[in-house]
C-alpha cells in the first residue's frame, strides 16, 4: 500500500489543534462515518464506523491508539481496523505548525497496511478509499475548529 | 552420454501383440463429453446426502500472525450452527500433526489442518465452522473473533536463506526445508576446458493452473457400518489415504474414497487433503454428511501454487556452440508448509540434461518454507522451470556466440541414433527424433523467412520477436526420486492397476486406478480394451472416477506426472492381453480347434478352420459364470482380469542415478509475436507446435493436451502471475485480477504430429499433456527477442506491459 | 462487471420487486440504505464477496418501460436506463450515429455480462473505470433522474462526483439517458487498452468531434477514463486541436499535453506512470481514429 499524505490549514492556535487531536472524546467524533464511539482513557478509543467510497460503504470496528506525543508539535496515530473480510493497519504522523497567530498548518503521513480479502483487490477501490477515509479526519478537525 | 547400454534397454522393452489399429489411433468420440457437453457432468458438489452440513472455514487475513486468541462464543449461538472448532480443538482431536515428508530439522515444523499458535501463509485456515446451511455457517465467521499479533512476513525465496530471516517455523531453526547437492559427470573438468562461460539468472515465476472446479469434500460417516466415505476431487488419493486413516483412526478397508467427474486438476488439486480430513473429523463427530466447497478466492489465495524458482545459471561452452556442462544454484520458495513439496527438488532430475547432450551438471539446490501458500505441482511439476532455465539459457548462449539459436539447439539436441540416450544422472530418453521434429516447427512457422523480416521491421519502429523452445514431456515418474531429498520415504518405483471384466452379458467394465480430471481415460481405456478384446468400443464401460472400494490400486495410484499412457494404459492392456488369452482357450475348447486357429472379431469369435460357425462375447460369458461346465477341465470360471504394470525402477544409488520416468514425449514450439512499442502489448502473429507422444490413442486427446499445454504456458507467460506484496497479501486473488486469457486472447496453435511409438510401453503410447512447459520459455524467448536488440535481458518466466514498457524506456535512454 | 468471484454468500437481504416506476421510488424514501438492483453485474458480486451489504434490495426488472432505444423527433436518442448492454451493442441506429457508444459496450466485458447488465446500472455505479461514463460526458448526454415529486435533467458532465459516486439523491431513481443529436458531419471513437478484452480498461478514451467544412474540427470532446476518480475532460487537447485541420502530428502533441497534469492511480494491472504514458497513446488513436470515421476515410 502507498503512503498517504496531505495538510490542512487550520484557523486555530497550535494549542488548541493539539488539544483537540489529544482528546479522545473530540477527535473520534471526527472519525468518517462515525456509528459508535467509546473512550477508553486518554490515547485509547475505540470506534464503529460506516467507511468507504460512494455506494461502496461497509463498516468497520476500528481501534486508535496514541503512539507518540511530542507537544505541541509532533504525534503519531495508530488505528487499527477490523471489517469487510479485512484488517487495516494505520499509521498516521501528524505534524503542526503555526504559520501565524491562529492559524496552524497540519501536516499528515500515514502508512496504510491492509490484509485480508480487500487487499486481495488489488488496489482497484481500495486506496482511493484510504486516503480519502484518512483526509476526512483531518478536514473534519479543520471544519470544527474553525474561527475557535 | 552414450546411447543407453543394451542390457537396460532389455529390461524396459514392452511388446503389443495384439495391436491392429482397428481402435487404436482413431478419433472416436469422447465418452467424457456426452455428458459434459449436457452439463450432466457428476462433480463432487453434486453428492447430495439426506441430513448434510456445511463447512466453511475462517481464514487468517495475515501472512504471518501469532494467533493470541479465538472466542468462537457468539459463533456458536449463531441459529444453524452445529459446531466450531479452532485449531487448539483439531490439536486435541488428532492428536499427532500431519508426519512431514522432510528430514530434521525441517521434519520439525508442525502442521495441522487449522493454524495452531500462529498462521504461516495469508488464507491459512484459523477456525472453522459446520451449520445447517452453507449461509449460516459463513454468516457465523463473521462471529468468530481472532486476536493477532502480526509478525514481519518472509515472501522472498532467497531472502528465506539470509541468517536474519524471520522464522517460518520456530520449531526448525532456519527455513531450509530441504537441500541437495547434486553432482553428475566431471563438472570441474569440463568448466576447465570449455572456451567460455555464459552467466545467467532465472526466475520461474509463482502461478497455477486455477482449474475451473475448485477444491471439494464431502465426507459421510455411516455409524452403522462404521465406515468413512470421502467424495472429493483428490488427484491421488491413495495418497493420502495414510493420513487419513492415522488422523481417523481408521483402516483401510473402512475408508471409502471416491472420485467423479473433476473440472481440472493439473496437479493443484494433490494437496487439499487437509480440508477432506477437517470434513472427515467434522462427520464423525455429529454423524452427519459434512460438504466443503472452496470459493474461488480461497483457491487462489490458500489451495496451492506452483513453486516459484530461482536459478543462478552458469554453462561451460566451446566457441562453436558446444554446450558441455552447466552449473546451478537454485531455490524454490515452496511456501508455508511442506505439504507435496519439496518433491520439486527432486522431480526436475528427470530432465536434468533437458534435450541436450551437455555431459555433467551440477546443482546446489535449497527449497525455502516462506509466508506464501503451500506450492505443489502444477502442469509440468518442477520439470517445465528446469526446461525453462535450459532453454532460457540456449537462448543467452546463442546470442554470446552469435549463432543463431536454431542452430545452436540443432547442434546439441540428442540425436535419433543415440536413442535409447542414457543422461548424466542415469535416466533412459526412449525415443524420438528431435533434430527432426524442430525442423518440422521451423519450417512450419516459415523460422527463417521470420528473421529475414524482422531486420526490416526493426527499421519500421516494429518489435518482433521470434522464439523456439524444445521440451519433453517426462512421463511416468519413479516415485523413488523423493528419495533423493529423504532416503527414508517409504516410496519407490512407478505402477498403476486396472480391472477388465468382462460382464455375465458380454460387455466389458474396467476400473482405473487413475483419477481421471477430465482428461478422458474413460475413452482411451476404452479404446485399448476394444482393441485388444476386438469387441465394440461401445460395450466397453470404464468406470467414472476412482474408488477405493472397486478400483485396483497402488500407492502409487493417481493422475500425476503425465503417467495414465505410460503407467495406466499399459495396465489396461495387460489386463485386457490376459482375457484375451483366457476368452481365446474357452473358445478353443467349445468351438473345438486349436487356439491359435480361434479368430476374435467384432466381439464375435470362431475358428479359422470353420468361419461360419461362431460363438460371441455373450455366449462365451455365459459360460464362464454360468454354465461352468463347458468351461475347459480346471479353468477358473469368472472373466476378471487384474493387472499392475511395473516398470523395473530402482532406488536412486548413492550418487542420486537412476531412470526417473519411463517415457519421454517431444515438442517443439515456434512463437512470432510482435511487441507495441507505444504500448508493450503483446500480439502473437505465429504459434506451431509440433508434438510427438508416441503412439496416439486418440488424436482429439492428444489434440486437446497440446492446446492445453500451449495454453497454459503462453498464458503464464503473459498474463498470470500470483502476486504478492511485501507484507504477504496476495493482491490478485480473483479471477478480476489473475489474469487468465480468454479466446478474445488466445492465439490459434498449429499442431503438428508425429509418432515415435516408445519401446517402454506395450501400445507404444508416450505421457502428454504437461507439454514441458515449452510454451513459457518459447514466448519468453520471442519477447526477449524483440527487444533484445535493445540490450533488454528478461530473468522472469513472466512479462506484464508495464514492466516492458519500463524496460524498453530505459534502454532507449529515457528517463522511466 | 466484477467476473466470476463465485462462491461466497452475501449477507441476509430483503428484496422487492415492484412493477411500477412509482412503487419503486416509495420503496426508495421508506427503506434506509436500499440499493436498486438493475443488471446486477456489479452489485451481486460486491455482496457476495461481502464488501458491501445492503439491507435491502429493490429490483428494478420487473418494472415495464425503461428498456427501449427511441430516436425522437427533434434528433434526441432517448434509450431506457434499463436497456441492457447488447440491445445498444445490436442497435443500428446507435451504431451508426454514435460509434463510440457502440464500441465502449462492445467492449464492455463479456457477453454474459452485456446479457445483464444495463445502461443505467453502468452509468449509476459511476465506476471510475467504468466504459460508459466517459462515452456520456464526450455525447453530452443527459441524465433523466425522477423521485415521487417529478423529474430533473443532470448533464453527463456533472452527474459523476467522485469514485462510484454520482448526483443522484438517495430518494432518485435513473430513467433515462438522452443524447443529443451531432452535426451531420461528426463521428467519435471510443478505445481502451486493458490487458485482456474482458478486462476493466487500464486506460479508456471517448471521443466525440464534428468537423467544419473541410476536416477542420468544429467541436470536439476528449474524454478519458481509469485515470482519475472521474471522467476527466481533456479541455487543454481539445483546445489544440479547435479549428484544426487533420495533422496526426499535432494529434500526438495534443495528446501529450492533455496528459501533463495526470496523476493515474496505481493498482496491481497498472502503475500509474504506465497508465499515464500510455494514456498518451490511446488519447492520440482514439482522436485520430474519431477524426478518420467523421472525414469517412476509416470505419
Amino acid at each position: 500500500m502507498p503512503q498517504f499524505k496531505g495538510s490542512e490549514l487550520i484557523e486555530a492556535s497550535r494549542e488548541t489543534v493539539w488539544g483537540f487531536l489529544t482528546d479522545p472524546n473530540k477527535v473520534g467524533n471526527c472519525a468518517p462515518g462515525l456509528k459508535k464511539l467509546d473512550v477508553t482513557d486518554q490515547d485509547h478509543f475505540s470506534v464503529e464506523v460506516k467507511v468507504g467510497l460512494g455506494f461502496l460503504r461497509g463498516t468497520v470496528k476500528a481501534k486508535y491508539e496514541t503512539l507518540e506525543k511530542n507537544p505541541p508539535e509532533k504525534l503519531t496515530l495508530r488505528i487499527l481496523g477490523s471489517g469487510i473480510g479485512s484488517q487495516v493497519d494505520i499509521k498516521a504522523m501528524v505534524g503542526l505548525k503555526e504559520v501565524e497567530q491562529n492559524k496552524t498548518q497540519l501536516d499528515w503521513v500515514a502508512d496504510v497496511k491492509l490484509s485480508g480479502m480487500l487487499a486481495g483487490l488489488g488496489g482497484r477501490y481500495i486506496n482511493d478509499a484510504a486516503y480519502k477515509n484518512v483526509s476526512e479526519l483531518f478536514k473534519c478537525t479543520r471544519e470544527k475548529l474553525k474561527g475557535k | 552420454m552414450p546411447k543407453a547400454l543394451p542390457e537396460i534397454v532389455d529390461a524396459y522393452k514392452q511388446e503389443g501383440k495384439y495391436l491392429t489399429g482397428k481402435w487404436i489411433g482413431k478419433p472416436v468420440k469422447t465418452k467424457e463429453s456426452y455428458r459434459h457437453i449436457r452439463g450432466k457432468g457428476a462433480f463432487a458438489d453434486d453428492v447430495q446426502l439426506h441430513r448434510m452440513v456445511y463447512m466453511a472455514l475462517l481464514r487468517s487475513p495475515y501472512s504471518h500472525a501469532k494467533i493470541l486468541n479465538i472466542d468462537t462464543s457468539k459463533a456458536k449461538e449463531h441459529p444453524g450452527v452445529l459446531l466450531v472448532l479452532t485449531g487448539d480443538d483439531i490439536k486435541k482431536i488428532m492428536r499427532r500433526p500431519f508426519p512431514q515428508p522432510t528430514t530434521p530439522p525441517a521434519r520439525n515444523a508442525v502442521d495441522y489442518p487449522l493454524a495452531v499458535g500462529k498462521a504461516r501463509f495469508q488464507g491459512e485456515p484459523v477456525a472453522m465452522v459446520i451449520a445447517e446451511d452453507r449461509y449460516s455457517a459463513e454468516d457465523a465467521l463473521d462471529d468468530i473473533e481472532v486476536e493477532y499479533d502480526p509478525l514481519p512476513a518472509l515472501v522472498d525465496g532467497e531472502r528465506a536463506l539470509e541468517p536474519d530471516a524471520p522464522l517460518v517455523h520456530d520449531e526448525v531453526g532456519n527455513n531450509v526445508m530441504a537441500h541437495v547437492h547434486y553432482k553428475w559427470g566431471d563438472v570441474d573438468h569440463y568448466f576447465e576446458v570449455a572456451d567460455r562461460i555464459v552467466e545467467a539468472k532465472f526466475h520461474y515465476h509463482r502461478f497455477s493452473s486455477t482449474p475451473l472446479e475448485p477444491n471439494v469434500a464431502v465426507a459421510d460417516y455411516d455409524e452403522r457400518l462404521d465406515i468413512m466415505t470421502i467424495y472429493c476431487n483428490n488427484q491421488a488419493p491413495m495418497e493420502f489415504l495414510p493420513q487419513l486413516a492415522a488422523g481417523l483412526g481408521m483402516p483401510f478397508p473402512k475408508l471409502r474414497v471416491v472420485t467423479r467427474d473433476m473440472g481440472g486438476g493439473f496437479g493443484n488439486k494433490l494437496a487439499n487433503w487437509p480440508y477432506i480430513v477437517l470434513a472427515a473429523m467434522a462427520s464423525k463427530i455429529l454423524g452427519r454428511p459434512v460438504k466443503w466447497v472452496e470459493t474461488r478466492t480461497e483457491h487462489l489465495q490458500s489451495a496451492t501454487h506452483g513453486a516459484e524458482r530461482i536459478c543462478y545459471v552458469k554453462a561451460a561452452v566451446t566457441t562453436d556452440g558446444e554446450v558441455l556442462a552447466v552449473k546451478m544454484r537454485c531455490i524454490d520458495d515452496d511456501g508455508a508448509y511442506a505439504r507435496h513439496e519439496p518433491a520439486g527438488i527432486t522431480v526436475w532430475a528427470q530432465v536434468v540434461p533437458g534435450l541436450y547432450k551437455i555431459k555433467a551438471l551440477e546443482n546446489d539446490y535449497y527449497a525455502v518454507f516462506t509466508n506464501k501458500c503451500p506450492a505443489a505441482p502444477n502442469r509440468g511439476f518442477s520439470r517445465a522451470p528446469h526446461l525453462f532455465m535450459i532453454e532460457r539459457m540456449m537462448d543467452r548462449i546463442a546470442r554470446e556466440l552469435d549463432i543463431d539459436p536454431v542452430e545452436l539447439r540443432l547442434k546439441n539436441l540428442v540425436p535419433p541414433e543415440e536413442m535409447p540416450y542414457e543422461t548424466p544422472n542415469g535416466c533412459i530418453y526412449d525415443s524420438g527424433d528431435w533434430p527432426e521434429g524442430l525442423k518440422k516447427a521451423l519450417e512450419a512457422a516459415n523460422y527463417w523467412e521470420w528473421r529475414e523480416r524482422q531486420e526490416e521491421y526493426r527499421k519500421q519502429g516494429k518489435l518482433i520477436g521470434i522464439g523456439v523452445a524444445v521440451g519433453t514431456d517426462s512421463a511416468g515418474p519413479n516415485m523413488g526420486q523423493v528419495r533423493m531429498y529423504n532416503p527414508r520415504l517409504p516410496y519407490s518405483g512407478g505402477t498403476e492397476g486396472a480391472l477388465v471384466q468382462i460382464t455375465p452379458d458380454g460387455k466389458a467394465r474396467v476400473t482405473l486406478g487413475s483419477s481421471p480430471q477430465g482428461v478422458s481415460h474413460e475413452t482411451t481405456a476404452a479404446q485399448v480394451v476394444a482393441e485388444v478384446l476386438e469387441m465394440d468400443y461401445d460395450d466397453v464401460y470404464v468406470q467414472t472416477g476412482f474408488d477405493s472400494f472397486t478400483s485396483i490400486y497402488t500407492m502409487h495410484s493417481g493422475t500425476y506426472g503425465s503417467r495414465f499412457a505410460p503407467l495406466g494404459i499399459p495396465a489396461v492392456y495387460i489386463a485386457a492381453a490376459r482375457l484375451r488369452e483366457k476368452i481365446i482357450k474357452i473358445v478353443a475348447h467349445s468351438l473345438g480347434c486349436k487356439e491359435e486357429d480361434v479368430v476374435l472379431d467384432d466381439g464375435q469369435a470362431y475358428c479359422k478352420q470353420n468361419p461360419e460357425k461362431k460363438t460371441n462375447y455373450r455366449r462365451i460369458a455365459r459360460i464362464a459364470y454360468g454354465n461352468i461346465p463347458e468351461l475347459p477341465p480346471g479353468m477358473e470360471p469368472g472373466l476378471y482380469s487384474i493387472a499392475i504394470f511395473r516398470p523395473p525402477f530402482t532406488h536412486p544409488n548413492d550418487h542420486n542415478m537412476a531412470n526417473l520416468a519411463l517415457t519421454y514425449s517431444f515438442n517443439a514450439h515456434v512463437v512470432v509475436l510482435e511487441i507495441d512499442p507505444e504500448t508493450a502489448l503483446p500480439n502473437i502473429l505465429e504459434y506451431v507446435v509440433v508434438d510427438d507422444s508416441g503412439r496416439i490413442i486418440n488424436p482429439l486427446v492428444v489434440e486437446g493436451q497440446v492446446h492445453g499445454a500451449a495454453f497454459l504456458g503462453f498464458s503464464a507467460a503473459l498474463y498470470e502471475e500470483y502476486k504478492y506484496d511485501e507484507d504477504g497479501n496476495l493482491v490478485n486473488s480473483s479471477f478480476m485480477d489473475y489474469l487468465v486469457p480468454y479466446a478474445t486472447e488466445t492465439p490459434a496453435f498449429k499442431v503438428i504430429h508425429m509418432e515415435t511409438p516408445s519401446p517402454f510401453t506395450p501400445v507404444g503410447a508416450k505421457g502428454m499433456g504437461e507439454g514441458g512447459g515449452t510454451s513459457i520459455q518459447a514466448v519468453i524467448n520471442a519477447v526477449e527477442d524483440a527487444v533484445a536488440h535493445l540490450g533488454i535481458t528478461l530473468e522472469k518466466s513472466h512479462i506484464d506491459p508495464d514492466t516492458l514498457l519500463r524496460m524498453i524506456r530505459e534502454a532507449r535512454g529515457e528517463e522511466v | 462487471m466484477l467476473q466470476v468471484l463465485d462462491g461466497l454468500r452475501p449477507r441476509p437481504f430483503e428484496y422487492y420487486a415492484p412493477t411500477t416506476i412509482e412503487e419503486a421510488l416509495k420503496l426508495l424514501e421508506e427503506k434506509e440504505d436500499a440499493k436498486l438492483l438493475a443488471g446486477g453485474q456489479s452489485l451481486l458480486a460486491l455482496m457476495k464477496l461481502r464488501i458491501i451489504s445492503p439491507p435491502t434490495l429493490i429490483d428494478l426488472n420487473r418494472i415495464d418501460g425503461l428498456r427501449y432505444i427511441k430516436e425522437e423527433s427533434d434528433g434526441w436518442l432517448a434509450i431506457g436506463a434499463m436497456t441492457i448492454y447488447d440491445d445498444v451493442e445490436q442497435s443500428q441506429v446507435v451504431r451508426r450515429r454514435y460509434p463510440l457508444l457502440w464500441e465502449a459496450v462492445y467492449r464492455l466485458g463479456d457477453q454474459q455480462i452485456r446479457n445483464r447488465g444495463t445502461i443505467g446500472g453502468g452509468l449509476v455505479e459511476a465506476d471510475p473505470s467504468g466504459n460508459l461514463p466517459p462515452v456520456a460526458v464526450a455525447l453530452r448526454a443527459q441524465l433523466v433522474a425522477m423521485n415521487k415529486d417529478g423529474r430533473r435533467i443532470i448533464p453527463a458532465e456533472e452527474f459523476f462526483v467522485d469514485s462510484f459516486t454520482t448526483a443522484l439523491e438517495p430518494n432518485e431513481i435513473l430513467t433515462e439517458v438522452r443524447i443529443p443529436p451531432w452535426p451531420e458531419r461528426a463521428s467519435g471513437a471510443y478505445v481502451k487498452l486493458s490487458r485482456r478484452e474482458i478486462d476493466y480498461p487500464i486506460v479508456e478514451v471517448a471521443v466525440q468531434l464534428a468537423l467544419g467544412d473541410g476536416d477542420d474540427i468544429k467541436e470536439i470532446m476528449v474524454v478519458l477514463g481509469a485515470v482519475a476518480s472521474t471522467p476527466y475532460r481533456a479541455t487543454a487537447a481539445e483546445g489544440m486541436l479547435m479549428g484544426k485541420s487533420f495533422d496526426e502530428q499535432l494529434v500526438a502533441k495534443a495528446a501529450e499535453e492533455c496528459v501533463k497534469d495526470l496523476e493515474p492511480p496505481s493498482d496491481v494491472q497498472a502503475s500509474s506512470w504506465y497508465r499515464k504514458e500510455v494514456s498518451k497513446v490511446i488519447v492520440k488513436r482514439a482522436i485520430v481514429k474519431a477524426w478518420k470515421r467523421a472525414m469517412e476515410v476509416e470505419v
